[in-house]
């Protein structure tokens, strides 16, 4: 039979409409359902479907033509099926798949946290042939990463570009009026973070450590689970290495858990300069914040506990960086212990401390803590994966080898709570899938480096003279000052001192600091000296170029004998 | 009758997956189930179902910068998305289906900014007499599809840099794109953002339905559309489903004026035309023969080229200007 093609309706209420792109031509076969060409007009677009099966006769309209509704467009040779006989496409794909998937893996190793402990023993699980899953509830890379020892770095990088420019004028340099923005600084500092972070993806990658991400569970001491939008997972392992890191420790004093005391982590992300800010906490993390923002225009006031900032270095370490602090306008207040924190009425912080004995004020807009971290302990259920804690119940007890109380499971960096750095977590990681590969190996706790990024940088390793007292040690000290550096001199960064500490019956390093400029890029020149044993010729035999920051390591070498060239 | 409300998210910025899932929910979704749908789209131009890519848009230039073109199933014109843009859909059933409903969904969110907006009667949504938002509906066996843009933060320069009269000579029969003056709702509202707008969505869609939605989250792998997004990712799809048009592509050769009068349908060339001063000797009209029914692909025609010319500065020459205008 022969029937007219009808243009019957368009999208809502619309009389007329405009040929869109037609698929059929005069002369093709139809079958029910099959669309023809579609139509646009002001309320939608519709396919013009076929209800016949046959042939298309005819087709009068063009692409781009104008119809009206009730308007005959073509021909068709063929039979009508009724709405019933067409075949009802079946859907393809159920709703049910929008659900978590379920799946499970059976691994050889499993970490759990994605910091600098978990995944660098991923990739030396997986170096060693192993299969390894990596399971990270937030952001790969950890603390260390996201919020600890890069981006305060990328902010150091900005500060020190901005106190550069600052001193331009001591250089034969003008410039301008300076200005700065929080928002771009904290940008750049995102683009770091968001790069390494994506390295260490392309890392796992290229290891073929399967990621998960989201929050490890335990369910018994051989299976984790994990749980998130896409997934659901379960994980059956060999070997697990526990890597959960720690969190920023809070006061135990009145309203230090209040919401608007600030940690480190909002430190780094804060929107606007504070006018003023009271940072609980002069050690490490308290410090470098401290001179960031008074760089950045803030009043900044430190109160540590301790009798000395940065308490593990010897007194002239802390002197140089007190100074500094000083001359910056930040306020110092050691041995002070920080006894409440209230707020006035217009929100402004009071800082309530206790120097020798008497009540003192500190009134600030912010208040930051940097007192310490805790390991997550709560981060797994420990007691089911049979894993036992340290005698002082801070961390997770471990052997030399990284081993816990269960010989399946490992626990590495923070949550160990043995030395909370990036690099320690790292080796420790290393450490635990060495000896998972079969490989045996030991940690060693004697030649720990660390860089502490004030300004001026300080770097530490080994033994200092706080602790070669404390060892009785008879120890001999060879001191140089970065005044008389030609290089520190052409830099205009003449603060801080090179100090050597060796044993004076063998005559080896043992130790040594640096305050000043370069310090913590020049550090590991006197890691690699006590490593290799070298006494204190040996070590100074060794030609070191002119003009660099590092002669001051030689200089100090000789300094140990009263025997430096540039300093009498 | 009894509805079923349901709002989906979608974590993917992959246009092909994004409008899969659409057509997907389109197909699959049951008669009585009202749908709102949100999805984000990382640097694509989408264009109208009868839209012809190379009139829309700069083709050269998505190419040189990575930008995905896509064909969506609903008419209109061409939209430049990335992620400061959010994007919505509603579907339901054509008995369930009321534009007015829709927007007043929106309408309400953005009020929710302290942001009046108002529907200016075709595919926009205004506020401050500034487009925010345009709109394109589909309906198709029995479901209708209503979705648009919701500009936040998009880049408006590129936007325009994309979106330029084709450089090249064309004409088509298809729909062309209006272009209008358009406002990021975050120069209303400097606060807002992607999520708190995602937020306020589903807020306006619960109160307006007076219910309590769970949302669902889509992304590749939680959701098989491998099927569809195979149709998203194809060049007969998004290049060749173009209705039929013409182009002419010029240039001034050393060895003279080369003008080809290039006619399409589907993708493929139906007719051909060369006009040269060229003095060398060389068949044109061969070539003009060959090209008939090649699709209309740089590789497809660069081999006809190849195969048909034989001075080697001609067919140098030719090559490397059909590979300048055509970039798939
Ligand atoms: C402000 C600041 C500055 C710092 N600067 C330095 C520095 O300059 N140099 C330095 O050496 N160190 C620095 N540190 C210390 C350093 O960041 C840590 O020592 C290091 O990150 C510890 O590594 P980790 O792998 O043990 O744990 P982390 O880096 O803390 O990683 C643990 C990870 O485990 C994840 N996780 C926890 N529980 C689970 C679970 N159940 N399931 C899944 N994932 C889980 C967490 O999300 C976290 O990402 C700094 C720290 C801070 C806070």
């Amino acid at each position: 039979m022969k029937y007219d093609l009808i243009i019957e309706k368009f999208s809502g209420h619309d009389t007329s409409g405009k040929i869109g792109k037609i698929n059929k031509k005069a002369g093709d076969s139809l079958n029910s359902g099959d669309t023809i060409f579609s139509i646009e007009s002001g309320k939608g677009t519709i396919k013009y479907t076929s209800q016949y099966k046959g042939v298309l006769e005819q087709l009068s309209i063009t692409e781009g033509d104008i119809v009206k509704k009730g308007q005959v467009v073509g021909t068709v040779e063929g039979e009508l099926f009724k709405e019933t006989e067409v075949v009802k496409a079946k859907p393809a794909y159920s709703f049910g798949l929008a659900k978590p998937v379920q799946k499970s893996y059976e691994v050889d190793v499993a970490v759990v946290g994605g910091g600098p402990g978990g995944y660098v023993a991923a990739i030396r699980a997986a170096q060693g042939g192993k299969k390894v899953l990596i399971i990270e509830e937030n952001r790969l890379g950890g603390t260390c990463l996201n919020y600890g020892c890069i981006p305060t770095k990328a902010l150091v990088s900005s500060i020190d570009a901005l106190e550069k420019i600052r001193r331009s004028e001591s250089f034969g340099i003008e410039v301008g009026d300076v200005k700065f923005s929080l928002e771009k600084i904290m940008n750049r500092k995102n683009e770091v973070v968001n790069t390494l972070v994506s390295g260490i993806e392309h890392l796992m990658n290229a290891h073929e450590i399967e990621y998960l991400n989201g929050k490890a569970e335990v369910k018994d001491s051989e299976t984790l689970t994990v749980k998130n939008k896409s997934i659901d997972a379960t994980i059956k392992f060999q070997k697990l290495i526990i890597a959960t890191g720690s969190k920023t420790a809070i006061l135990p004093i009145e309203g230090a858990s209040s919401e608007d005391i600030l940690t480190s982590q909002d430190l780094l992300k804060l929107t606007e300069v504070p006018s003023s800010l009271t940072i609980i906490g002069g050690g490490v993390i308290g410090m470098e914040f401290a001179f960031i923002y008074n760089s950045l225009g803030t009043k900044v006031n430190v109160v540590e506990f301790f009798p000395q900032i940065l308490n593990n270095m010897d007194a002239d370490v802390a002197e140089v960086i007190r100074t500094s602090a000083i001359e910056k306008g930040i306020n110092i207040f050691e041995s002070a212990k920080a006894s409440t924190i209230k707020s006035a009425l217009d929100g402004t912080k009071i800082v309530e401390i206790n120097e020798n004995n008497e009540s003192k004020y500190i009134i600030s807009e912010k208040v930051a803590v940097a007192v310490g971290r805790k390991a997550n302990l709560e981060s797994l259920d420990l007691t089911k994966l049979g894993v036992e804690l340290n005698e002082r119940r801070n961390g997770i007890m471990v052997n030399a080898s990284m081993r816990t109380s269960n010989p399946n499971v490992y626990a590495i960096g923070d949550i160990t709570n043995k030395i909370q750095l990036a690099h320690i977590a790292s080796h420790q990681g290393i450490v635990a899938a060495d000896n998972i590969n079969g490989i045996e190996n030991e940690m060693c706790y004697d030649l720990i480096p660390s860089a502490i990024f004030t300004m001026p940088e300080v770097a530490h390793v080994g033994l200092n003279e706080k602790d070669a007292g404390a060892q009785n040690i008879d120890y001999l000290i060879g001191k140089f000052p970065l005044m008389a550096n030609g290089k520190a001199q052409a830099m205009g960064e003449t603060e801080g001192f090179v100090k050597l500490i060796a044993n004076r019956e063998t005559r080896k390093i043992i130790g040594g600091t640096i305050v000043g400029v370069h310090a913590t890029d020049m550090l590991s020149t006197i890691s690699n000296i006590i490593a290799s044993d070298l006494t204190i010729d040996k070590a100074a035999h060794v030609i070191y170029a002119h003009p660099t920051t590092a002669e001051s390591i030689h200089e100090a070498l000789l300094n140990i004998d009263g025997r430096g060239i540039h300093f009498a | 009758m009894h509805k079923k409300f349901k709002v989906y998210l979608s974590e993917s910025f992959d246009p092909k997956f994004n409008l899969s899932i659409e057509e997907w929910l389109m197909d699959c979704s049951e008669p009585d189930e009202v749908i709102l749908f949100l999805w984000q789209n990382e640097n694509t131009i989408v264009i109208g179902r009868n839209q012809n890519p190379y009139k829309e848009c700069d083709v050269k230039k998505l190419k040189e910068d990575d930008v995905c073109l896509i064909r969506r199933l609903s008419g209109g014109g061409a939209v430049y998305h990335d992620l400061g843009n959010l994007n919505f859909t509603f579907i339901s059933s054509d008995n369930n289906y009321d534009v007015e409903n829709n927007l007043k969904v929106i309408i309400d969110a953005i009020d929710k900014f302290g942001i009046k907006s108002c529907f200016n009667g075709r595919n926009d949504l205004l506020a401050n007499e500034r487009k925010f938002s345009g709109n394109a509906f589909i309906s198709d066996k029995g479901k209708s599809c209503h979705h648009g843009t919701l500009l936040m933060d998009v880049d408006l320069d590129k936007l325009s840099r994309y979106l330029t009269v084709s450089p090249l000579k064309l004409q088509s029969k298809g729909i062309e794109s209006v272009l209008s003056r358009v406002v990021n709702l975050k120069e209303i509202c400097p606060q807002m953002t992607i999520e708190s707008l995602k937020t306020a969505l589903i807020t306006s869609f619960n109160e307006f339905y007076n219910t309590e939605t769970k949302i669902i989250i889509l992304n590749e792998n939680g959701i098989d559309v491998a099927k569809y997004v195979e149709k998203y990712n194809s060049w007969e799809w998004n290049y060749s489903e173009s209705p039929d048009f013409s182009i002419v592509l010029e240039n001034k050769f050393d060895w003279g004026i080369f003008e080809i009068n290039l006619e399409l349908s589907d993708g493929k060339i139906t007719n051909c035309k060369i006009f040269t001063d060229s003095i060398e000797l060389e068949d044109f009209k061969i070539l003009e023969k060959s090209l008939i029914n090649v699709q209309f692909k740089r590789s497809e025609i660069l081999s006809i080229i190849e195969k048909y010319i034989k001075n080697g500065k001609i067919k140098q020459g030719l090559s490397n200007f059909i590979s300048d205008k055509i970039h798939m």
